[in-house]
């Protein structure tokens, strides 16, 4: 071996200590610290790192161990030599990267003391001096940025500093810029796409393979693969049922590209968990388009996602606070009885509660006619002036409703003591919810029969400009008046009433929290701060059909609660009646479907879905 | 408390190796280059001296050798460090009156067993 080819190594090694030291010996520092300081959570990222940093020394003593060159007489300048250290620092470093990018992002900067963020940015700055010696030490070529793109997270706007470590996440989520894995074994058809895709802004890395392209997944987090299907070493079917296997890669969108056109081959891709098909010989924008709307997909999805999450959070919160106000309430609700408001209504027993507070028989003195007062459980919507003001307009428009299936209400008032109270026709009987756990399930006749009524006044309602918000089993009385059942709809416009926030519903029944339970009966397009219509009464009248006749909501409240059900309202459709009642006729199914409809426009209003009831009254029987 | 000077150009490898002796309940004091390392042999009176051998002023092999041609620093055990394994490098510092030897990067384990070693202690971790 030359002396010039002595010099060489040692320059290259000693390049390469300086950063290797740096990655090994801090992950290793840290990992003692992490250790010695409780934060388990960051300790195995640090791990990764330091194996890491030790494979790649391991790899930098292997390639350039001096007695190597002794013996296969092989010049360290050569290209072999380059690829060899490109391609086996490659991964290891980008591990480096993706790792401590992770750390910088997870860690509570409350938490840690301030050097070990420091030390994380040394990390950093010295993997970016290996990237660079690996940069210069290649030769030039086409493939360069690719590299460059695999190896390089994004790197977060403000880089330095523990203020800016919070909002990174934040900045990183925005725009529809994504890092997308072509996978092709023709290198024309990845050079094609990956600079395509690199000139409409997207960082691209290229795989020749299957097993490449796994790889290069483990190292980095891809918002989009493209993926061929006719490929020698591995398929396109077998990469991608790969990577559904693996929780770590199963939501990564796949397109197909491939030179199949038959229609089988599109239902296999589709089949296989691929989001969209492309036949080749492709148009590359084609591809580009196709491959955008996939990355706007996903990046709306994850905002659903962190909103939803937000939800839940605050929902906790809110639950927390419901139960003091809940356990103030119960106490007064049991000191009620005996008790007279505003020196009209004597409370005698209470005969039911609900979400919103307590319902008792009471007796009106002046009239002395029997009657129910409902007393309401503070809450945001009543515990002030403007909400107090609010409540005694929405009860007064509530008992606008005059229809001989509307309960009556008579009256309304906050009383001299502040208890915000509604007096209603006293109800004798039960509610659909006690016919409901007596029998299984109801015949269609006798659903209809209850279901009619309730629609012909969501019907009246809906004419008059009123919702009624919350229908559900729970507001459906089955009164027995002397010549017969009648079914009275109560509670009309009160989820309104106790909404005074102007947000979704989804605040008012979080609100409510545990009181009024999951909102197993509520309309999709309720869970967003938009506008809606009648159409979510219909709604859940439909949820309350499907119940009467399977017997089961189609969308129990399971582990998640409010957030899992709502979710299931928004996105899944229910179990087709037919299979949890086989003696249901399909027209019967058809109309409750509609009702199920998630799309508000697509459901009947109030008076189209009553002639529905009425034709399948008059065609079944 | 065993008091370790710590011969080490890198301002990174000094910060690193530093802290952690220090959390182990070493006592560590610094010199930057070979100059200083053998002034401060002196006049901070170690119990070891850890040196890496490529320091500029002085480099570790004549330090080393300064340290242990003087009387009063003769006895200091001195562990050098050395960034890679060529072969003779731990003969040389053998040679150059090193009590032991090591290489970067380091092995903290394997290091304090070096140290404790010399220094006559029971291992610690």
């Amino acid at each position: 071996m030359s002396d010039e080819q002595i010099n060489e190594l040692s320059r290259l090694r000693h390049e390469l200590r300086t950063p290797l030291n740096a990655i090994i010996g801090y992950s290793e520092m840290l990992i003692e610290e992490a250790e010695d300081e409780n934060l388990s959570d960051l300790t195995d990222d640090l791990k990764k790192i330091h194996i890491s940093g030790r494979t790649i020394l391991e790899s930098v003593n292997r390639i350039l161990d001096p007695s190597r060159f002794e013996s296969d007489h092989q010049s360290i300048a050569t290209a072999s030599v380059h690829e060899e250290i490109r391609r086996s620092l490659s991964a290891p470093l980008a591990e480096v990267f993706q790792c401590n990018e992770r750390l910088l992002n997870q860690i509570d900067v409350a938490q840690v003391r301030e050097s070990f963020i420091g030390d994380l940015e040394r990390i950093r700055v010295a993997g970016d001096k290996l990237l660079a010696f690996i940069n210069e030490f290649s030769e030039p070529s086409e493939d360069e940025t690719i590299i460059q793109t695999i190896l390089k997270p994004e790197r977060r706007a403000e880089p330095t500093g523990t203020a800016n470590i919070g909002r990174a996440t934040v900045a990183m989520e925005a725009g529809e810029i994504g890092l997308i894995l072509v996978v092709d074994d023709n290198e024309m058809n990845r050079d094609i796409l990956s600079r395509y895709l690199k000139r409409q802004g997207h960082d691209v890395a290229a795989a020749a393979g299957g097993e490449e392209a796994l790889t290069l997944m483990k190292h980095r987090r891809f918002d989009l693969v493209l993926l061929d299907v006719m490929m020698d070493e591995m398929d396109g079917f077998e990469v991608i049922r790969r990577m559904k296997s693996d929780p770590m890669f199963s939501d990564i969108p796949v397109i197909f590209i491939s030179a199949l056109d038959d229609t089988q081959g599109k239902v296999r891709a589709f089949k296989a968990g691929g989001v969209d098909y492309v036949t080749k010989p492709f148009h590359a924008e084609e591809v580009v388009a196709r491959a955008e709307n996939q990355l706007k997909i996903s990046r709306l999805q994850r905002e659903l996602a962190r909103q939803n999450q937000e939800l839940m959070r605050k929902n906790d919160e809110l639950m927390a606070a419901r139960k003091r106000t809940e356990l103030v309430f119960s106490a007064l609700a049991e000191a009620l009885p005996g008790t007279v408001l505003d020196d009209k209504y004597h409370l005698e027993h209470k005969i039911g509660s609900g979400g919103f507070g307590a319902v008792y028989h009471a007796l009106h003195r002046g009239l002395n006619r029997p009657v129910a007062v409902k007393v309401f459980r503070p809450m945001r919507g009543n515990d002030s002036p403007e909400g107090l003001e609010r409540f005694q307009r929405e009860g007064v428009s509530a008992s606008r409703i005059n229809h001989p299936n509307a309960v009556a209400v008579l009256d309304c008032g906050i009383s001299t003591a502040g208890i915000a109270y509604l007096v209603m026709e006293l109800l004798e009987g039960k509610t659909l919810t006690d016919e409901l756990e007596e029998k299984e399930r109801l015949t269609i006749a006798r659903s209809i029969e209850i279901l009619t009524p309730v629609c012909d006044v969501l019907a009246e309602a809906h004419r008059i400009g009123i919702i009624h918000r919350d229908i559900k089993p729970d507001n459906i009385f089955l009164h027995q008046a002397k010549d017969g059942e009648i079914v009275k709809v109560v509670d009309f416009g009160l989820a309104k009433v106790l909404d005074a926030e102007k947000g979704s519903d989804f605040k008012a029944m979080t609100m409510a929290g545990k009181i009024v339970g999951t909102p197993v009966y509520t309309a999709p397009e309720r869970f967003f701060d938009k506008p809606y219509d009648g159409r979510a009464d219909i709604y859940s009248l439909g949820i309350m059909m499907y119940e009467m006749l399977a017997g089961r909501v189609p969308f129990q409240p399971i582990e998640g609660g409010v957030y899992a059900v709502a979710v299931m309202h928004l996105t899944k459709e229910p179990q087709p009646l037919r299979e949890l009642n086989s003696d249901i006729p399909e027209e019967v199914e058809t109309v409750v479907m509609k009702a199920l409809a998630k799309d508000a426009e697509k459901r009947p209003t109030a008076e189209e879905f009553l002639d529905m009831l009425r034709s399948l009254e008059t065609h079944l029987s | 408390m065993a008091r370790i000077l710590l011969v080490e150009d890198n301002e990174m490898n000094r910060d690193m190796l530093s802290r952690r002796l220090e959390r182990r309940g070493y006592l560590v004091v610094m010199a930057l280059d070979g100059g200083q390392g053998v002034a401060m042999a002196t006049s901070e009176a170690p119990d070891l001296i850890l040196m890496d051998m490529s320091l500029p002023v002085l480099d570790g092999w004549e330090a080393t050798r300064r340290i242990k041609s003087d009387e009063r620093t003769k006895s200091i055990p001195i562990i050098a460090l050395t960034a890679h394994a060529m072969s003779g490098d731990r003969e040389k510092a053998l040679e150059a009156g090193c009590d032991d030897y090591d290489i970067k990067p380091i092995e903290l384990p394997r290091l304090l067993a070096k140290i404790d070693a010399l220094l006559g202690k029971e291992p610690s971790r």
